[in-house]
């Protein structure tokens, strides 16, 4: 047999083994989806810490392998999936798709921080593969036991799951559950049970693929717990419901990467190892959920309103301005009082605090998911880490030189000027409407995942990159404008300061488009966008145009996030790093400014709380009587403030917007000159309340 | 020319068809009624006709176009408007700012320079929500949100209202403005086709009535006509049989056919 024909046949049984394992993972999240609306984002968590247990129990205890995978995949994983569907994800199964994507975003985030506690990486640990030392040879080529095993449970796992929804009463039952949980139980049918039975299922096969894939790339946390996003892409061939197509789509995936690095050892080495190629590989799944998101077709507009939707007073122009000069005032007094550290801190969190603001208009007006804004923040930064070479006549310009070769700046000064600036805003925008264009045509958990998917490729093809990123693990040094040429902003203070009025120039933004006719038209078309539709609206158009705005103005906030904190790069723009982002925007308020201010704070913060997390640390070991280290416990901390959160549409802000409502009364003489909503008539039926919630699921 | 025309319009869900070869005609500055009991199809019809679902087969012609094929907001913008069922008012805003914000969208695809205040206040009066103008919409009661619906829908200037239920949390008196309001509309060139379960306000108020059971349409006719009907108010009172439905479509499709014959023949 030709070399050519044999490579062929190794590389395509890879990837049928790659493919098996990746339909695991996806059945496991298909059927948790499809039986109980709750997109399981920490679905490839669960099956990373089901990957440390299995190693726990049997390298680590030396429990027989074949009793591992049985007390894992077969007690502990279903154990605990019955459980989480216990306590959480029953309740938010009719929830808005921002509640269900900040539970198990949350969720994912605190497993490795658990994790990352529970198995700290300073450890070696590696799993050896099962039946590693059986082989067999088809067409010349050694296939291993494992590889045997895993096509094998995979179609273990498509003909019993195909049984159970198909054949049997229980399966069709939990079919039901989605459509109509209260008819279902009026009928008798034991719905707490069945549900717990689907997350059960779900989170066994979690597990199953979480040993498989252990023994083939090692334990790692977030690598692991990143097949999510493989395991979506395959089931979004099957729109996430059809669990054949899932399984098609995962084993074309399989194959496509093991090609793909068949296709690598054959081109020259310089272009093999370059960095984009060598990203292709990593980013060929969300490549290829991107594709078929293009190809699906428009979805319907759909009538039923949002359930949960919420909203907080707009304050009047006067409140607005008052309260700025507050901010200004408090985050002043901190400035003074403050080290050098606590300063760059405050900074950066405002900068945060900024990056939110663009999630305020797009999730809290627009209602609609992002899982990418920091990715357009880091956008702004590259754009001016690549082009230092804007000068304008306001900001002080780069000295920098200009390398012949590539066009781009050799030796990096990469100002922040107000002509860089704009061109981040721009650069991320055209990204931003890129990126919108094929997610937002359909339904908002698309979105969410689409962007976070954006996010892994933009890492692997761009930020990991030397040619077009920061390299993996790489960082500039930014300089700091000077204003007008007046005022130096290279102090830490004055930066500070500084950040502190972009802060409230981005909130009055927002602010100003919510009381215009743009606010008006966002949130007609999140409350009902149905009628829009009738109205003669065209809905995605909107949706793009908000989008956009808000990756370009994370642009600009992501740019001068890198002058603040001076040396920003790659891990500060990493994928991962959106979803604290956005749990923290969330747990904050995302439906206000002062919520945005608390979520940039809690999220900043965290680089100077490091003694804090240690006090954390040590109660948590007086409590439990063992050694517990600080480590993980911000991710832990984080995770758990969004799924303890989750249940107040409004969030931080909102219930201090409450508890201080009384205080708030006081300044009513503020609302006096305001005429952002001129009264037609006095005389409300219904006295309009601080917060409401429609319909929120029980 | 009829405004409206549904041509045999079926909508199949699995193994159920909401809609079974419907085929129904808005007349021009007219007020019909497209009745039947629960779950006859009706809501599917409009839902059909505004293009919030796709249509099994069949066809949609508005004004001597097909419009089957087109998106949900390029038919508003043909001038059909309507109300729903299930209530979809923009709740995070006041019923003001509903009506407003519909007119603003109206603006912007018209480039009719609408003066909105004004207009908005005065729709507010004509449907009857102004004590309620800063009343945020999800804190209203029923009637004044379907109102609401009614008013936001006017702002396109519509020349075809498809109302689903508008009458459903009205009191009697409210009612009757309202019976009246539908006749102000179709003297103004306006036509309504209202989805209704207030069997008075439809004998009372419509011209024309298309009666729709198990997705088929079983009578039609002047609504004098269809209150004596006995098919109609058998199958009201559920006591129709299915082979007394069948026999009424049919008899409701060869009508169908034979009116399309005198088409014919007349052009001939």
């Amino acid at each position: 047999m030709s070399e050519t024909l044999s490579d062929l046949v190794a590389f395509g049984i890879i990837g049928l083994q790659n493919g098996a394992v990746l339909a695991i993972a996806a059945s496991g999240l298909v059927i948790t989806y499809a039986t109980s609306n709750v997109f399981n984002m920490a679905h490839g968590a669960m099956g990373m810490l089901m990957g440390y247990v299995y190693w726990q129990i049997t390298v680590d205890a030396g429990v027989p392998v074949l009793l591992g995978i049985i007390l894992v995949a077969g007690v502990i994983a279903p154990l605990m999936g019955a459980i989480l569907e216990r306590v959480l994800m029953r309740r938010i199964t009719n929830a808005p798709i921002v509640v269900s994507l900040t539970v198990t975003v949350g969720l994912l985030v605190a497993l490795i921080g658990f994790a990352q506690n529970r198995y700290p990486a300073t450890d070696a640990r590696s799993v050896p593969q099962i039946f590693g030392n059986v082989r067999f040879e088809i067409a010349g080529t050694s296939i291993t036991g494992h590889a045997i095993l895993s096509i094998v449970l995979a179609a273990v796992a498509a003909f019993g799951l195909y049984i159970l929804l198909n054949k049997t009463r229980t399966g069709i039952a939990m079919r039901a559950i989605v459509d109509n949980r209260t008819l279902l139980s009026l009928h008798g049918a034991p719905t707490e049970y069945l549900g717990m039975l689907s997350w059960a299922i779900g989170s066994s096969l979690a597990a199953l693929a979480g040993i498989l894939i252990v023994p083939l790339v090692g334990l790692d946390f977030i690598l692991l717990t990143l097949i999510v996003i493989n395991a979506y892409a395959a089931g979004m061939l099957g729109r996430l419901v059809s669990l054949p197509r899932t399984f098609l789509g995962a084993i074309i995936l399989g194959l496509a990467i093991s090609y793909f690095d068949y296709i690598k050892s054959l081109v020259p080495d310089n272009i093999a190892e370059s960095g984009v190629f060598v990203g292709l590989g990593p980013a060929l799944p969300t490549l290829f959920l991107l594709g078929v998101m293009l190809f699906m077709p428009h979805e319907r507009l759909r009538v039923g309103a949002v359930e949960g939707a919420a909203r907080v007073r707009i304050p009047t122009r006067w409140r607005t301005a008052v309260f700025s000069v507050v901010m200004l005032v408090a985050i002043g007094a901190i400035v003074l009082s403050s080290s050098n550290v606590t300063q760059i801190a405050v900074g950066r969190s405002l900068a945060l605090g900024a990056i939110m603001l663009t999630l305020v208009l797009l999730t809290g007006y627009g209602g609609d998911v992002s899982l990418g804004h920091l990715t357009f923040a880091g956008i702004g930064a590259l754009v001016v880490f690549k082009f230092p070479f804007f000068g304008s006549p306001w900001f002080d310009s780069c000295t920098g030189t200009i390398d012949p070769e590539t066009g781009f700046a050799a030796s990096a000064c990469p100002t922040v000027s107000l002509w860089s600036l704009l061109f981040a805003g721009l650069m991320a925008g055209i990204v931003g409407l890129i990126v919108a264009f094929p997610a937002l045509r359909l339904r908002g958990l698309y979105l969410g995942l689409g962007t976070l998917a954006f996010a892994r490729a933009f890492d692997k093809l761009v930020f990991e990159t030397g040619e077009l990123g920061f390299e993996l693990g790489g960082a500039a040094n930014f300089e700091r404008p000077n204003l007008l040429g007046l005022i130096d902003l290279d102090g830490d203070a004055a930066m500070t300061m500084f950040m502190a009025v972009f802060f409230l120039f981005y909130a009055w933004v927002v602010l100003e488009l919510r009381r215009g006719r743009f606010g008006r038209l966002l949130l007609a078309t999140r409350d009902a966008p149905a009628a829009c539709g009738t109205l003669g609206l065209s809905i995605t158009r909107t949706r793009v145009l908000t989008f956009t705005l808000s990756a370009a103005m994370a642009g600009i906030a992501g740019a001068l996030f890198a002058a603040t904190v001076v040396n920003a790069g790659q891990s500060d723009f990493e994928m991962f790093q959106n979803l604290p982002l956005v749990l923290l925007a969330v747990a904050g308020g995302i439906t206000s400014v002062t919520g945005a201010l608390i979520g940039g704070f809690l999220l900043g913060m965290q680089t100077l709380s490091g003694d804090s997390f240690a006090v954390v640390a040590d109660f948590l070991s007086a409590v439990t009587g063992t050694e517990v280290e600080p480590l993980g416990i911000n991710l832990f901390l984080t995770g758990l403030i969004a799924v303890l959160l989750s249940r107040q549409p409004n969030g931080i802000a909102g219930m201090l917007f409450k508890a201080f409502g009384g205080v708030r009364s006081w300044f009513r003489w503020l609302d006096g000159p305001d005429d952002s909503a001129p009264p037609l008539v006095k005389v409300p039926i219904v006295e309009a309340e601080e917060e409401v919630t429609v319909g929120a699921p029980a | 020319m009829p405004l409206l025309e549904t041509h045999n319009l079926v909508m199949q869900f699995g193994g159920i068809r909401a809609v079974n070869d419907a085929s129904i005609e808005v007349e021009p500055s007219r007020v019909a009624a497209l009745i039947g009991p629960n779950g006859a199809g009706k809501t599917t019809t409009f839902n059909i006709i505004s293009g919030l679902q796709e249509p099994t087969s069949g066809r949609i012609v508005f004004e001597g176009n097909d419009i089957t094929k087109l998106p949900v907001h390029e038919r508003a913008r043909l001038g059909i408007a309507r109300t729903f069922q299930r209530l979809e008012v923009f709740g995070s805003l006041s019923v003001h700012d509903n009506i407003r914000t519909a007119l603003e969208i109206y603006r912007s695809w018209s480039g009719n320079k609408i003066p909105i205040r004004s207009r908005t206040v005065e729709l507010m009066e004509r449907v009857g929500v102004r004590d309620y103008a800063n009343v945020p919409a999800d804190s209203i009661p029923t009637g004044v949100a379907r109102l609401t619906e009614l008013g936001r829908a006017l702002a396109t200037d519509p020349r075809l209202l498809l109302l689903d239920e508008p009458s459903s949390g009205l009191d009697e008196e409210e009612t009757d403005d309202f019976g009246e309001l539908l006749l102000e509309l179709a003297a103004e060139g306006k036509s309504v086709l209202m989805v209704e379960h207030d069997v008075e306000l439809v004998f009372d108020y419509c011209e024309w009535v298309d009666v729709l059971d198990f997705g088929s349409i079983i009578a039609r006719g002047p609504a004098a006509e269809i209150q004596k009907n006995p098919i109609v108010q058998a199958a009201y009172l559920g006591e129709a049989t299915e082979d007394d439905l069948d026999a009424a479509a049919a008899r409701v499709h060869e009508e169908e056919l034979a009116h399309a014959g005198d088409i014919d023949s007349e052009g001939a």
